[in-house]
């Protein structure tokens, strides 16, 4: 259902705008964060993969801060309907891009760990583009509170995970070739099982959008592939 | 797909019998329309709230359900309302059994400038022949079933107009109940009540709902979402969406529904 209008009381419009913008913030933060640790591993860059570390105290803290806003909007205004679909969403996908920045976090971790070079690493930066703009377009879709483009995102995520179960399988075809590789790849393992992760979680905000929009649950897509 | 959000509240089956079922119900105030074939079934042993803005029509279904209009020659009804599987609307149903089946609690406390006592035994007096000692006993129960017999018993003779706003309201749910209708209509019965009055009311309703229908009328959406357990929205005479209440709040199905309960309204 679309609005013809917004609320009597402009005040919860503002308020519902504010945390919504919050959540884009996070997102965007997010979003950055996978890029920047992505651009660390392949130039080596472990002075910036120590700094975005670090950075991530403050996806956090955005975080606590979509927390305090959501138990107060739902104090104060006693949100209904979509509205409370939306502000409850809110609250998980914070929480959701939160764990994202982590990942991201992860792979700046591995960075100091990636000695020499490995030729699969050029796999990687095309890998976390797409997951990146997965974690975009979600939030896009929940601005927009627009179902049908959440539902696109969920459709991308067998891409990612065949992307994923790819390089395993390049990776593996490495460390058989030379033990010496073993230890690179496995860097290399982590941080593509992070980024097909940032995925799946992209994937459940696209649930969470979905239901805000909707009221309805977003049929289960088939799990398949991503293990390893 | 699997509703995501179940409902909280529902010791009564929203699916089970309609305790009334309104069919094709129009009323009108001379040539003014104010409700436009309205078919509701409200489930017995259950709470139905009837929301909406002002002049949508909610408080002149409860005016329909307990014949009200029938004492102003402008108003009529026409459809059907049945009760227990009789046309209450028809002419050969007689008010009296009606009144003594449908019980009516209004906006603001109406209780009679007579003893606490007196003000529940009224209308038992009127439809009952008892004993002095059945009588007592009535009177306990109602005050007991409206949770203000603790309050009360030791002053029973004391006029009902010393009692507060909240203890005059339950006082009137009292009166009400004495003479054990099996339906208690409700028009915004705590908006002149401060919350924990409301608090108490509402406590009440949750109590009163596993012996009779109720049926409220509320401004209040919040009170809506927390005592009932179907809602029936009304918009300029027409019923617009009624289903489980944890539905109605969470999931609506129109747009004008969604519009009034998220405050978009106009």
């Amino acid at each position: 259902m679309q609005h013809r209008h917004g609320h009597t009381l402009t005040a919860f419009d503002q308020d519902l705008g504010e945390l919504r913008g919050l959540i884009v913030d996070m997102g965007a933060f997010a979003e950055a964060a996978i890029e920047e640790a992505m651009r660390c591993l392949v130039e080596r860059d472990t002075a910036a993969a120590v700094e975005l570390i670090q950075a991530d105290e403050q996806l956090d803290e955005l975080e606590a801060d979509a927390e305090r806003r959501v138990i107060q909007l739902i104090a104060l205004r006693a949100p209904m309907a979509d509205d409370l679909r939306e502000v409850v969403a809110s609250l998980k996908i914070a929480g959701v891009v939160e764990r994202i920045g982590d990942y991201a976090k992860n792979i700046a971790r591995r960075v100091r760990r990636l000695e020499g070079d490995i030729e699969p690493l050029s796999l990687l930066p095309e890998m976390a583009k797409m997951a990146s703009a997965m974690v975009h377009d979600v939030l896009q879709a929940f601005v927009e509170r627009d179902p049908e483009a959440a539902r696109r995102v969920c459709a991308r995520d067998d891409a990612l995970d065949d992307f994923y179960d790819s390089i395993f399988r390049t990776l593996l075809t490495f460390m058989m070739e030379n033990p010496l590789n073993i230890g690179p790849s496995t860097t290399l393992l982590f941080v593509a099982k992070n980024l097909e992760r940032i995925g799946d979680h992209a994937t459940n905000i696209a649930e969470m959008v979905y239901y805000a929009a909707t009221g309805e649950r977003l049929a289960e897509p088939q799990q398949k592939g991503g293990d390893g | 797909m699997m509703p995501l959000v179940e409902p909280l509240n529902c010791e009564a089956p929203p699916s089970g019998t309609a305790k009334i079922d309104i069919r094709g119900l129009d009323f009108f105030y001379g040539k003014t329309q104010a409700l436009k074939a309205v078919d509701l079934a409200m489930p017995a042993h259950a709470v139905t709230a009837i929301i909406g803005p002002s002049g949508c029509g909610k408080s002149t279904l409860l005016r329909a359900i307990n014949r009200i209009y029938d004492l102003y020659p402008n108003q009529r009804a026409t459809g059907q309302i049945v009760i227990d599987g009789k046309n209450v609307l028809s002419s050969s149903y007689s008010l009296s059994d009606l009144r003594r089946c449908v019980g009516m609690v209004f906006q603001k406390p109406t209780p009679f400038a007579t003893t606490i006592r007196k003000n529940v035994a009224f209308a038992l007096s009127y439809y009952d022949r008892l004993t002095k000692a059945e009588l007592a006993d009535r009177v306990e129960d109602a005050l007991r079933q409206a949770a203000l017999w603790d309050e009360v018993k030791d002053k029973l003779e004391t006029s009902a107009l010393a009692l507060s706003g909240g203890q005059q309201q339950r006082l009137c749910i009292a009166r009400t109940l004495a003479v054990q209708p099996g339906i208690i209509l409700l028009d915004e019965p705590t908006s002149a009540l401060d919350p924990i009055s409301t608090a108490k009311i509402e406590e009440l309703i949750h109590e009163l709902k596993r012996r009779f229908t109720i049926v409220i009328v509320t401004h209040n959406m919040q009170q809506a979402a927390r005592v009932s357990q179907r809602t029936a929205f009304f918009h300029l005479g027409d019923l617009v969406e009624v289903g489980d209440t944890a539905q109605i709040f969470t999931n609506p199905q129109v747009q004008r529904t969604q519009d009034y309960i998220t405050g978009r309204y106009g």
